[in-house]
């Protein structure tokens, strides 16, 4: 049965989930976050989807002709919804925010790995060779020393990333800040 | 009647056990009496042997060093944990101690300083550890029983043979 309770609420909550699930695809697709991160781009998925589903009911609350069960609860419910919808509306100048949040978690996350990788492989190594050396156990000390070599050059490979999606690096990707040995009281 | 400190190694990198176990024995205030390469193996050799001190890695496979402490402590009765790791003091030797371990010392110092860090948070060590060390622990022949007086009497250096 038309209810212009039911029409004006869902088309509210309609709009408002459109609206900011635009706000987040756009702010993904800018920051180049669609396929790296999942989080929001489910997020704004929801909003999405759920933005439509409201804008069916409120197709069907404008043109049905028989009352739904629980019909003023359910209007009652949307009334909540929306007004939900419209606060989130208005945190919009947030949304960058939760974009930059989730990405840099998912940044801290993946450099703790990497530095727990490198405390594994190349400092312990260097900690063995350095004691190793001043101990006089001259042959481990090598032997700690060749192993943290090759365990540097590893980890430094998978950083750069495979060569063959399109990772390569090419002329003028290697120039560096400053020179690998400055020159004695120069600052770095 | 000289003691020596019993010395559990947990570090799960077997070379760097072997230089340690050298470094301390070579020290002669120390007696190493066990080795684990994890956190799991370390809590049961600690409650096995109870040693006075415990030299705790961090990073390691199956359990690492901040699960196993508090229950190393514990399995080891009276013993002292020193955590000996690879990470800077000022990032992981906070959490370490919270969890309590008596002192934190980073890998990759001189061996006589190593030494000299690892007896110095011993120090630290409640009162009941001195009786199990024997009844001759405050004779001055020994290192152990050097440090042990300085300990009590609050001396600031102490005898060290470098490593």
């Amino acid at each position: 049965m038309f209810s212009l309770f039911g029409v004006t609420t869902n088309g509210l909550i309609a709009v408002a989930y459109v609206v900011i699930a635009s706000i987040v695809f756009r702010g993904l697709w800018k920051t180049k976050q669609l396929t790296s991160n999942p989080l929001a781009l489910a997020t704004g998925a929801i909003f999405f989807t759920c933005g439509i589903g409201h804008g069916m009911h409120a197709y069907v609350a404008a043109t049905s002709d028989h009352a739904m069960p629980f019909e003023t609860w359910i209007w009652a419910w949307d009334a909540v919804t929306a007004t939900i919808a419209i606060l989130y509306l208005t945190l919009r100048n947030r949304f960058p925010a939760l974009l930059r949040g989730t990405a840099m978690y998912e940044d801290l996350l993946q450099r703790q790995r990497e530095a727990v990788q490198i405390n594994d492989n190349i400092v312990q190594g260097l900690a063995e060779a350095k004691l190793a050396l001043e101990m006089g156990e001259e042959t481990q000390g090598r032997e700690a020393l060749e192993r943290s070599l090759v365990a540097a050059k590893g980890i430094i490979s998978n950083l750069m990333g495979d060569q063959n999606r399109g990772n390569a690096l090419g002329p003028g990707d290697l120039r560096r800040k400053t020179s690998a040995s400055p020159e004695k009281g120069a600052v770095p | 009647m000289i003691s020596r400190i019993r010395t559990l190694l947990v570090d799960d990198a077997a070379p760097l056990r072997r230089l340690l176990s050298l470094m301390l024995e070579r020290n002669g205030a120390f007696a190493v009496v066990g080795e684990a390469g994890n956190g799991e193996e370390g809590i049961a050799l600690a409650d096995q042997l109870h040693p006075d001190l415990v030299l705790l890695d961090l990073s390691m496979p199956v359990m690492d060093g901040l699960e196993a402490l508090p229950r190393i402590k514990t399995a080891s009765g009276h013993g002292v944990v020193v955590v000996l790791s690879g990470f800077e003091t000022n990032r992981m030797a906070d959490q370490a101690k919270a969890l309590g371990a008596a002192g934190y010392v980073e890998k990759g110092l001189p061996p006589s300083e190593t030494v000299a860090r690892i007896l110095a948070a011993f120090q630290h060590a409640p009162a009941s550890l001195l009786g199990t060390l024997g009844s001759g622990g405050l004779d001055s022949a020994g290192p152990v029983q050097g440090a042990l007086k300085a300990r009590r009497g609050g001396a600031g250096a102490f005898p060290l043979n470098a490593a």
